[in-house]
Formats: structure tokens, C-alpha cells, sequence
């Protein structure tokens, strides 16, 4: 099993889903440049989550 | 405006669930025994949370009840059936290969993390460059050693460099269908050998990333 916590699993796999409808598939149009705000949000909200896991690790590290 | 979701090879099995804005889901024959599923939409399709969704809810389902789906990319939308035909009908031979590329298989994501991530670099623009050229050396040798461990278990594959804080690489693998469980074994085993990494696993999904067809480049 992997080491990442339930939370960041489901966030990277929300941005996963994101990325793959938006980037990749079957292009059909010429047109395809959507302007999403929300992809760069989600990348900033895994930061702040992958941040605050490794400070929770490292509390439980030191109270062990 | 019509709004696609995938293209399959037919006759397509289409799954019980709705498309964008609760719209019911249409097949239209696009020719070389080629169907895409679509549902109206009313101008074109913003990408919403619940929209993005919504196009990949049925794209996984589609993707569940039949042997081939190439995922559309979400797009602004195409104004009618006979728009879409005339788009897709010169595209045959490229659609085929497609098709049998990503046949009988699902697509496996993997996401590398350093966890905590590099210190912020700081410095002159000189040390900077320096340490960044060495970050990013790190990454690309890190992404030759996930290859050479995941890349026999599998059809295709695709990775990005990131070396961006945490976030070191980004690949996705085509997989068959009958060796999903042993190419999460190979991540696991991969994950063992190399503390102070975080490997992120997701899918199975339909095969997004290997849907691109050759002549429209990465």
C-alpha cells in the first residue's frame, strides 16, 4: 500500500481527474484552450495538504 | 451545441447515467464503424467542477461497458451531428490505430512526491540556476529508474519532469486489464526501495492520456 494519507490520495487523485479530462483525450475542435482558474487552486490546495501531513508525520514523530 | 464525451467502437453499450446538466446521453454514428456519445448542450460546455465531473462519470462508464473508448477532451463544444461527421470521418485510419492501441486496457496514474519537500531555494540567480539544473537532473534520473521498474509491465507509457517542491514526477501507464495487480505490485516494491519518495497511484482510468492521436503531437 502507499505511504500517502487518505486525504492526499483523494486530492491528488481529484487533480488527476481534472488534468485528464482538460489535457488529454481525443481532441476534437481546434478550440480547445479552456481557461480553468480552479486546475492552479487545486495544484495550491496539494501543496497546503502535502505541507500539513509532513508537519502532522513529524509531531507524531517527535511524541513517539 | 453538442458536447462529446468519447468515442467508441460500435455498437456501443451505453451506461445509465446522465451527461452534463442531468442531459440525456445520444449516439451518433460517425463513420468507420465509429460512434461518438454526446449529449445537447445549450452554447458551449464551461468547465465546472460539476461539469468535469459529470464528462468523466460517463466516460468511466462507458469505459466499464466496453472493450475500446477513446476519452474526448473536454471541449467547447461542436455545433451539430453533422459538424462532428464531417470532422471525424477524415480521421478514420488514425482513429483505428487508436483504438487498438488502447484495446482490452486501462490506464494507471503515478504521482512522485518528496515528502517534506526541498528547501526553498534562495541565494544569487547563479546558485539558483545551479541548484534548480540539479533538482531538475534528479527528477529525470529518478523518472529513467520508475521506467526501467514499471515500463515492461506495461503497453505505453508517458512521464513528466515536474521538480516543483514536492512534486516530482507525473506518469501514467497503459496497463492491460489483466495486470492491474501486478503492476501495483511493481509500485509498491518500487516505493520500498526508495525512502523519502511518496508514490500516488490512481485509476484505474480510461486511457486519457493514450487517446491523443500521433498527428496531433503531444
Amino acid at each position: 500500500m502507499s505511504s500517502a494519507s487518505p486525504a492526499v490520495q483523494q486530492q491528488v487523485t481529484l487533480i488527476e481527474l481534472v488534468d485528464r479530462v482538460l489535457n488529454k483525450g481525443v481532441t476534437l475542435t481546434g478550440d480547445i484552450t479552456l481557461s480553468v482558474a480552479g486546475v492552479d487552486l487545486l495544484y495550491v490546495g496539494l501543496r497546503l495538504l502535502l505541507a500539513s501531513v509532513s508537519t502532522l508525520e513529524r509531531l507524531d514523530g517527535e511524541r513517539a | 451545441m453538442v458536447h462529446v464525451y468519447a468515442l467508441v467502437r460500435s455498437p456501443t453499450t451505453v451506461p445509465a447515467t446522465a451527461g452534463i446538466g442531468n442531459a440525456e446521453l445520444r449516439v451518433v454514428s460517425v463513420g468507420n464503424e465509429i460512434e461518438a456519445v454526446v449529449s445537447d448542450i445549450e452554447g458551449a460546455a464551461q468547465p465546472s467542477e460539476p461539469a468535469i465531473l459529470a464528462h468523466a462519470r460517463v466516460v468511466e462508464g462507458l469505459a466499464e461497458a466496453n472493450d475500446s473508448v477513446l476519452p474526448a477532451r473536454f471541449g467547447n463544444g461542436i455545433p451539430d451531428e453533422a459538424d462532428l461527421r464531417v470532422r471525424l470521418e477524415k480521421r478514420g485510419s488514425e482513429l483505428a490505430a487508436a483504438f487498438a492501441r488502447v484495446s482490452g486496457c486501462v490506464e494507471l496514474g503515478v504521482r512522485v512526491f518528496r515528502v517534506p519537500p526541498a528547501a526553498e531555494l534562495s541565494g544569487s540567480g547563479r546558485d539558483y540556476m545551479q541548484r534548480r539544473l540539479e533538482e531538475v537532473g534528479r527528477a529525470e534520473q529518478l523518472a529513467r529508474e520508475l521506467d526501467e521498474a514499471l515500463a515492461p509491465l506495461a503497453r505505453e507509457s508517458t512521464c513528466r519532469v515536474l521538480a516543483s517542491g514536492e512534486s516530482l514526477l507525473a506518469a501514467a501507464y497503459l496497463v492491460a486489464r489483466g495486470e492491474v495487480e501486478r503492476f501495483r505490485g511493481a509500485i509498491d516494491s518500487f516505493e520500498r526501495a526508495q525512502p523519502g519518495l511518496t508514490l500516488v497511484t490512481t485509476g484505474p482510468w480510461p486511457p486519457y492520456s493514450f487517446a491523443l492521436l500521433e498527428a496531433e503531437g503531444a
